[in-house]
């Protein structure tokens, strides 16, 4: 009976079947091994004796039950160099099966957790990973052992050794290993940096994750560990992405859809089965779209604390977005913050939200007075951290530059004393802000020093007065026109009711 | 198929025995009805006679709705179902009961939009007059604002919505919204609402406009006729107060301080009110200037307004920040150049100021038109 193996794009003909030679021998060497610690190499070359047959013989089954053997008679001999010694070994004998290693693999991976002390464990971890190396049907496995061993090397204290460890790692174009384990390894990656203070390359890894994995909402837990990680990698260089973050965190975990990841190590083949698959059911929910977001939008119930929490988030997104410098993208995420109907749980928050959006001056006492005590309490604002003395003085410019692009809405020109007086700061300062923010071209100001005025207007060109009045005129002329029809439709059905009266 | 039949004609037969002639006679009317299938004669009839006198009574109107009405419920129109049920409801003493009823009933009338947003109106109603449950009312409030805001004309249910969400923002306190959603009621069904409540109706939408944020829009109310009721009583002098708000009359806000202040809300806010009629007053000092005198000084503004001429730029400044002028201010020569107010509702004085403001400038553009006929036999000749 001929059968055809498809062992990494080869076509390979099995030639013996040693099956049965397996199933008289294996037992045999793995007794006499047991029985006699000195008859360990004999057992051992029994067994690669058998190995070469099947490896030759191109018997993928039994070869792999070789293999696996082999190193299950040096685990249970305790003999952690003849495991390593053999493991390199066998990987390199010519024609050697792929199957066959990856279960060896498998195998001895199973035994990390269970070596007598940490220099045996890291030497197996080596030689496994030295094995594995270039290898893409072991991938996974060298992937996992990686970690193992970035997580060791963290233990002792050297997270430089810890993140270069992790980030050779590209699980990002492993094909057949889960979305879910991938995210998982990138997330320890952005950690590791993070811990070494090497912002760069975490804002790279962290790109590699690709949002919409989190809509998911099995990944919930995920979710909220990669926010977490952005808030620390943000929260000294973005406020707006801070803010951004917080946001996503203070958004409830939805109920569970009937879809559930499965995991499974699928081969390429199955790789593509699962492709079709999914491109199945992504034509079933265009269809079952509406049913799905009525059962997405399903919110599962949360206790007390959970509330509590998320309302907390809800707040710091709030305050980020306000110590967020002014553009348009701020701006934009004030008014949709303000929408958001958790707020009125926390009315302090809410009114800061509407002060800092509305078109009028913020007195700084005042609001101290109102507001000192509120965000005192909060973690943002402690005096004793680096964080919050930066959060402090950043409120104070925010209450500043808003006060200044108020009074340049307002103000075609006004002395800068007046503009000390509003903003009650010395006038040095004063001209300070407004340099500054001229700088960033949120206000456009000329001063006269001499005089000590500020010129808020830009000089208007003949054509833009013409074409302004010219506007005015025209929504004018349409105004008073419209009076006059809606006064004749009266008339007319005036002079009809009179008609039918009489 | 005949289990049901004899129900309703033994309903029918015990209801006809009745001592009262007059119901008698009534309740063979409606069986003449049933007989021959007229729903929509029977739907009209039953609408006024559940209301009769001697049916007010739990027991009665339930055994009306489950031996009689319910047989034919889904065949009549889903409206006037609704208004039969009204009184059954009303009726109801264990009002969380008479909400589950009602939620029952909206299976049944779902195909009938209008008949839904009623339904939910009533369990607003018991929400908020019996079960002092505030949480549900404002629930069923914003689930309705959206839809009744999106249909295309005005049903009898709008009217009933506003009324309920007016009481409920009265009874929480919010001012602005009660005066909006008290004006949109009037607006609304006002020949339906009982004339002996009109004045004191008329005094708390009077409260609501002057307590109210963001309210600048006094003339609607005033133009109202429900504001008419308040001559004669004690609360006429709240008229006139509505009138000088409206024309940023601060001499005489000030002159009738005694009397207002008796009243603690309008006292303890004394500060607010002060702030909303010179807002007032500086609309009014806008609507009144000519298009050629856009500039208003600072000094102009600290005596119409008796504010101190420090706080005459932040007055200015709130005005800008409400949109209820547009402008810039000079600070340096001391005046403020605007260029627009807010559009309100006027009174007559107010138009008739504005109609001169058109005449002046009709006389404007014809001078204007007569001079260059005057200069264009120049031009044609070189």
């Amino acid at each position: 009976m001929d059968t055809y193996l498809f062992d990494g794009g080869r076509i390979t003909k099995m030639e013996v079947d040693y099956e049965p030679a397996c199933n008289e021998k294996i037992p045999l060497a793995k007794e006499l091994a047991k029985k006699n610690p000195d008859a360990f190499h004999e057992a051992i070359e029994m067994m690669l004796q058998l190995e070469k047959q099947t490896r030759l013989g191109a018997d993928m089954v039994s070869c792999s039950r070789v293999l696996v053997a082999i190193c299950q008679i040096c685990f249970d001999a305790s003999n952690w160099n003849a495991l390593n010694e053999y493991v390199s070994l066998l990987v390199r004998r010519r024609s050697q099966l792929k199957q066959a290693v990856v279960k060896m693999i498998q195998e001895c991976v199973t035994y990390v957790d269970k070596t007598p002390d940490k220099e045996t464990k890291l030497k197996l971890i080596d030689t496994l990973r030295s094995v594995t190396e270039g290898k893409i049907y072991v991938e996974i496995e060298r992937a996992r052992l990686t970690k193992i061993l970035a997580d060791i090397k963290e233990a002792d204290g050297d997270v430089a050794g810890a993140a270069t460890v992790m980030e050779e790692l590209q699980v990002e174009t492993y094909g057949s290993m889960d979305k879910r384990e991938k995210v998982e390894l990138i997330l320890e990656q952005m950690r590791l940096c993070l811990l070494k203070e090497d912002y760069v390359s975490t804002q790279i890894i962290a790109k590699k994750i690709s949002i919409k994995f989190f809509d998911d909402p099995a990944q919930h837990d995920l979710k909220l560990k990669f926010y977490y990680l952005m808030i620390q990698l943000n929260r000294d260089t973005s406020f707006l992405n801070t803010s951004r973050h917080y946001q996503a965190i203070a958004e409830p975990p939805r109920k569970k859809t009937g879809l559930t990841p499965v995991d499974s190590a699928a081969s390429t083949d199955e790789q593509k089965k699962k492709d079709d698959d999914k491109k199945k059911k992504e034509e079933d929910d265009k269809d079952k779209k509406p049913e799905v977001a009525t059962e997405a939008e399903v919110e599962i119930e949360l206790t007390e604390e959970q509330k509590k929490e998320l309302t907390e988030k809800l707040v710091c997104a709030v305050l980020y977005c306000v110590l967020a410098p002014f553009d348009n993208e701020q701006s934009d995420m004030m008014a949709h913050l303000s929408k958001n109907k958790k707020l009125e749980e926390v009315p302090a928050y809410k009114e800061i939200l509407r002060l800092f959006m509305s078109k009028e001056l913020i007195n700084f006492d005042t609001f101290n007075a109102d507001f000192g005590l509120v965000l005192a309490e909060n973690e943002m604002f402690k005096d004793s951290t680096k964080h919050g003395k930066k959060c402090i003085t950043e409120l104070k410019d925010r209450l500043i530059e808003h006060n200044i692009r108020i009074i340049a809405m307002y103000y075609s020109r006004l002395h800068l004393a007046r503009m000390s007086e509003l903003l009650n700061l010395p006038t040095s300062r004063c001209e300070e802000y407004l340099s500054k923010l001229a700088n960033t071209d949120t206000i456009r100001v000329k001063i006269d020093r001499p005089a000590g005025i500020i010129y808020f207007t830009q000089k208007k060109s003949a054509s833009d007065i013409l074409n302004n009045w010219a506007t005015d005129v025209n929504q004018l002329m349409s105004l008073v026109n419209k009076t006059c029809h809606l006064i004749n439709k009266e008339e007319c059905v005036y002079s009809v009711m009179c008609a039918v009266e009489d | 198929m005949s289990n049901p039949q004899p129900n309703v004609t033994a309903y029918l037969a015990t209801q006809k025995k009745t001592t009262n002639k007059e119901l008698a006679a009534e309740w063979t009317l409606i069986e003449e009805l049933y007989n021959e299938k007229l729903w929509n004669e029977l739907t009209i009839k039953l609408v006024t006679f559940v209301r009769h006198e001697s049916l007010q009574d739990e027991t009665a109107l339930l055994q009306l709705y489950q031996n009689f009405l319910s047989t034919f419920e889904t065949k009549i129109n889903p409206y006037g179902l609704i208004q039969i049920l009204e009184v059954v409801v009303d009726n109801i003493g264990d009002k969380k009961e008479a909400i589950e009823f009602l939620e029952k009933m909206k299976d049944k009338v779902k195909i009938c939009d209008e008949a839904v947003w009623y339904l939910q109106v009533m369990q607003g109603n018991l929400y908020l007059s019996n079960l002092n449950d505030l949480n549900a009312t404002k629930k069923i409030i914003e689930e309705l604002r959206d839809v009744l805001e999106e249909a295309g004309n005005v049903t009898p249910v709008h009217g009933k919505y506003y009324m309920l969400a007016s009481q409920y923002y009265r009874r929480v306190g919010k001012h602005s919204d009660y005066y909006r959603c008290g004006l949109q009621f009037l607006g609304c069904s006002m020949d339906e609402y009982p004339r002996d409540q009109w004045a004191q109706q008329a005094f708390f939408l009077g409260l609501a406009a002057l307590l109210g944020d963001g309210v600048y829009n006094i003339g609607e109310l005033l133009a109202h006729p429900i504001l008419e009721s308040l001559k004669g009583t004690e609360n006429e002098w709240l008229m006139e107060l509505l009138k000088a708000f409206n024309t940023g009359d601060i001499n005489k806000f000030n002159d009738m301080k005694k009397i207002w202040s008796k009243i603690p809300d309008l006292a303890a806010q004394e500060v607010k009110l002060r702030q909303k009629i010179s807002l007032l007053c500086l609309m009014e000092m806008t609507f009144k200037r000519s298009a050629i005198e856009r500039a208003i000084s600072f000094t102009d503004i600290a005596q119409e307004t008796k504010l101190p001429a420090k706080e005459v730029e932040l007055l200015i400044m709130k005005a800008l920040a409400l949109d209820l002028v547009r402008g810039e201010i000079d600070q340096v020569a001391g005046v403020v150049n605007m260029s627009w107010v807010q559009p309100r509702v006027l009174n007559r004085s107010q138009i008739v100021g504005m109609a001169s403001t058109l005449d002046t400038w009709m006389g404007a553009i014809t001078n204007m038109e007569k001079l260059m006929e005057n200069r264009a036999a120049e031009i044609l000749t070189n």
